[in-house]
């Protein structure tokens, strides 16, 4: 663990309770509520300063900022103040950081060197202050500890009137100095105008409205209940997953109300997951861009190029920016660049390098390299690695060893339509690739990904299933279809047995015998009881299997069965046979089931078909013959389950623990195989109540058993406590 | 394409009246700027010195979208290209990922001559050829100028 990780995991640790358990009554500060009693301090640790008590009365603003000397304060957010016309309106004027004295100090000097705004300083160093307010983030990833939020307060005689926090934490939108203060005729700089414009397109900012949408990670955890709660949360958080920065800290109350809405019970062996429809991955890739160029102050285009260079590892973009910025434009393909929106221009005397035209007129495009071409072969070059080599992500500039990176916006400008999409398209798959807690759900057509933090690691220990909501349920260590109870390497291992084995073994068993001297497997083709073997060449009889020498003169007629070598041979036959036939009844009963559970299937489309027809013929509602369709889907997943226990007991050595899954699998079997007979039954007899009541507690004893044998099982193989008899 | 076209003409043109040393570029037909004939001179230095080695150029209907094939017709002992009829090369500049539209064949020649110079046996196509050159360099020169001598004069 790095030493910021570890950093990180203790903050977030005395950050949690903070973030699960607040209730209304320690939300953010509101409209009419006092400051806080607590000491800030301006220009040297000594020199304490109470704001309670020194805006007793009276117009003040109070701004609050994540950081003294970071670009975004700097730049664009408290200058805009400094700028601003209605300034003095504005009555005493606070800037607060969470610094020591001696940084807002220096600051508050770079920034205004007369002094002449009257605008104040003040350092919160331990983040007391801010922490009251509930204005405090997780800022540990960038700035070493907790910061404070971007926010103004308007106060007037010593209460809140109006609080802007920005929704983000750290984005400059609702607390710049024209929302705060009124538009003012000198414009505020560039970029705090277009966060502005960003923001607006979200929705009116409004002072009060810090509900942001809830992140992605905080919703997933809140469908969980239990203790595991924050030690998954935890552990999340600190592999560097897209959301461990704390940036969007949902809204508390929100959080804590979606947690009590949802006490669903979870079982053992379901893991946590998430299903994101197509439109789900492109918000979290416009948001983590979004974030990116925030932070950075750099192109929404370029943050995107930096962020796929980085394979979405945010964190690691950011740390690796900070300390050299240069070196990682360069290695992303984004060397040193002018500003300006891509265009098209004309350039008298251009000739293109590719094609050699120099008619005039001729549109030409250079990326921000230089490196200047014609429309023409752009578009025929683009189309090219986009339609035929299926490339988005990393195409290069067409110049010889130019490594820069199309842009998106780029390439909008250059290229038809229908390519854009595609290259688009092939941009989010990148996504979801280069993303280890995200997979694609492998069904047909489906196009939802699905996110889950199980690591390729912990599949020892644990099967992790997921169900897509497209309703297939596969595996998301291996993608095959869902395979519990048996671990990945298992089900690796048992199906390349199966596809080199069964076909075969099934007919050894059938048509030979081994030699008795050295095992080789024997076909008896014909012909007379002496066999002689190709390898190794012994001699022994078909029948009893002793020693042909010892057949003595009874020869083609074997009546020696008796004898001491047969009986021998007999008995090492037997034993080699034993694990072939021991394959073969595990190998039979799998197979079984997965056919059974087809058979299942072909048999509930038949009986829906004449369930419509009873429906009209007796009355019944659909929701009547629903049950059917439950008693099939418990059919499907116990089958499927059962499937699999046989392959999971081929691999286990023969123990009390064995012994007991063998009971509840056997427990299980026999009540599929009731249900799977009520369910044959005519459509006419279906029909009867008693029938279908039967059906109904059979389909949830079904789906019960199933349950406690792949919650048993998967406890013991959390705790590693299965014996195998082979090494995995 | 008209535009292959030119900016093929504007090649040749480059190449034939600006040679670089030891190469002579010839179209086979020329009717069609697309088949070019090499013949390059084994570089001073190099086993191959001595020797005059064909080469057949081609340049598919999509270039320079697309990289130039570029074949040995002459057989050359050498870890990066094959000792069979096809002479088929091993050299980083026409490989799809990294033959740019702007890429020139002037600098596919010079790489072949550099190759000549250099061979590069983690690349190779001749294990044989490139275990010698690692492992044994004197044997493989001795071995690389006989068949210059047998097949390159």
């Amino acid at each position: 663990m790095s030493p910021t990780a570890a950093l990180r995991s203790i903050t977030l640790r005395r950050f949690q309770p903070g973030r699960t358990f607040h209730s209304s009554s320690r939300a953010f500060i509101k409209v009419g509520d006092k400051l806080p009693n607590l000491d800030l301090v301006e220009s040297s640790p000594g020199n304490k300063v109470n704001l309670s008590e020194e805006i007793k009365s009276g117009k003040s603003l109070l701004i609050g900022v994540p950081a003294a000397f970071s670009p975004g304060c700097s730049n664009s957010h408290i200058p805009g103040y400094l700028k601003h016309k209605s300034l003095k309106n504005a009555g005493q004027v606070f800037v607060i950081a969470v610094n020591d004295p001696f940084v807002t100090k220096a600051w508050g000097e770079s920034l205004d060197p007369s002094g002449n705004s009257g605008i104040r300083f003040l350092g919160d160093p331990t983040a007391k202050f801010t922490k009251a307010l509930d204005l405090a983030f997780d800022g540990t990833a960038i700035f070493g500890g907790p910061r404070s939020k971007r926010y103004a307060l308007e106060i007037e005689d010593g209460k809140v009137k109006a609080l802007h926090v920005e929704p983000d934490n750290t984005g400059i939108a609702v607390s710049t100095a024209e929302k705060v203060l009124g538009s003012s005729d000198k414009p505020a700089t560039r970029s705090s105008k277009r966060l502005a414009s960003a923001a607006a397109k979200e929705g009116p900012p409004t002072p009060l409205t810090t509900s942001t949408p809830m992140d992605s990670e905080d919703e997933f955890m809140s469908g969980m209940s239990s203790e595991e709660d924050d030690v998954l949360q935890e552990s999340d958080n600190d592999d560097g997953s897209a959301d461990d920065f704390g940036f969007d800290e949902p809204e508390p109350e929100l959080g804590f109300s979606q947690k009590d809405a949802m006490p669903k019970k979870k079982k053992t062996f379901d893991i946590n997951f998430k299903v994101y429809h197509p439109e789900d991955i492109q918000a979290q890739q416009d948001d983590l861009i979004d974030e990116v160029n925030m932070i950075l102050d750099i192109r929404k285009e370029d943050a995107a190029i930096l962020l796929r260079h980085f394979r979405w590892n945010k964190e690691r973009l950011i740390e690796d920016y900070m300390d050299r910025p240069k070196k990682v434009l360069e290695d992303a393909g984004l060397g040193p660049s002018a500003t300006g929106p891509p265009k098209l221009e004309v350039i008298p005397g251009f000739m293109c390098d590719i094609c050699c035209e120099d008619e005039s007129g001729l549109q030409s495009f250079a990326m921000k390299c230089g490196h200047r071409y014609c429309i023409n072969c752009y578009k025929h070059y683009l189309g090219q690695k986009i339609k035929e080599e299926g490339e988005a992500a990393r195409i290069q500039c067409p110049a010889d060893g130019c490594k820069r990176i199309m842009d998106a916006k780029s390439l909008d400008l250059l290229v038809t339509t229908d390519l854009q999409q595609r290259y688009h398209e092939l941009l989010t798959r990148t996504y979801v690739e280069d993303k280890e807690q995200l997979k694609w759900c492998p069904a047909p057509d489906c196009e939802n990904a699905i996110e889950c933090g199980i690591k390729k690691k912990d599949l020892d220990r644990v099967v992790p299933t997921v169900a897509c909501d497209c309703k297939h349920r596969f595996c998301f260590g291996c993608i095959l279809a869902d395979h519990q109870p048996a671990p990945c390497e298992l089900v690796k291992r048992w199906l390349k047995k199966c596809a080199d084995d069964s076909e075969t073994a099934n007919w050894i068993s059938a048509n030979t015998k081994e030699c008795p001297k050295c095992n080789s497997t024997i076909e008896k083709n014909g012909g007379c009881n002496h066999m002689t073997c190709r390898k190794c060449k012994h001699e022994f009889c078909w029948m009893c299997m002793g020693l042909w020498s010892e057949h003595g003169t009874s020869w083609y007629n074997c009546n020696r069965f008796e004898e001491k070598s047969g009986s021998e041979a007999r008995d090492a036959q037997a034993k080699s046979r034993v694990s072939l036939e021991r394959y073969l009844h595990y190998y039979n009963r799998y197979a079984n089931h997965e056919q059974s559970a087809k058979l299942d299937k072909d048999i509930y489309n038949k009986t829906e078909k004449k369930m419509i027809q009873l429906q009209s013929a007796s009355g019944m509602s659909w929701i009547e013959v629903q049950y059917l369709n439950s008693a099939s889907q418990a059919l499907q997943t116990c089958r499927q389950t059962l499937k699999w226990t046989y392959a999971f007991a081929f691999y286990l050595a023969r123990n009390n623990l064995t012994e007991m899954f063998e009971d509840n699998q056997k427990d299980l079997e026999m009540a599929v195989e009731a249900l799977s007979e009520m369910f044959e039954k005519p459509v006419t007899e279906l029909a009867e109540p008693k029938l279908k009541v039967e059906i109904m507690d059979k389909t949830s004893y079904c789906n019960k058993r199933r349950v406690i044998l792949l919650a048993d099982t998967a406890d013991n193989l959390a705790n590693g406590v299965w014996s195998w008899s082979i090494n995995f | 394409m008209a535009s292959s076209q030119k900016r093929i003409s504007k090649e040749l043109a480059e190449v034939t009246t600006n040679p670089p040393a030891g190469i002579t570029v010839s179209l086979v037909d020329e009717a069609n700027v697309h088949n070019w004939n090499i013949v390059m001179d084994g570089p001073e230095g190099s086993p191959y010195a001595g020797g005059k080695f064909k080469l057949l150029l081609v340049l598919p209907t999509d270039y320079p979208f697309k990289p130039p094939k570029i074949n040995f017709k002459t057989r050359i002992w050498h870890p990066n290209v094959t000792f069979d009829e096809h002479g088929s090369m091993c050299v980083g500049i026409l490989k799809p990922e990294a033959w740019k539209p702007s890429s020139k064949i002037m600098s596919v020649l010079t790489a072949t001559q550099q190759l000549l110079i250099e061979p590069v046996p983690d690349d190779a196509l001749e294990a044989n050829a490139a275990e010698k050159f690692k492992n044994n360099r004197a044997e493989f020169n001795k071995e690389a100028k006989e068949w210059t001598k047998k097949y390159a004069k």
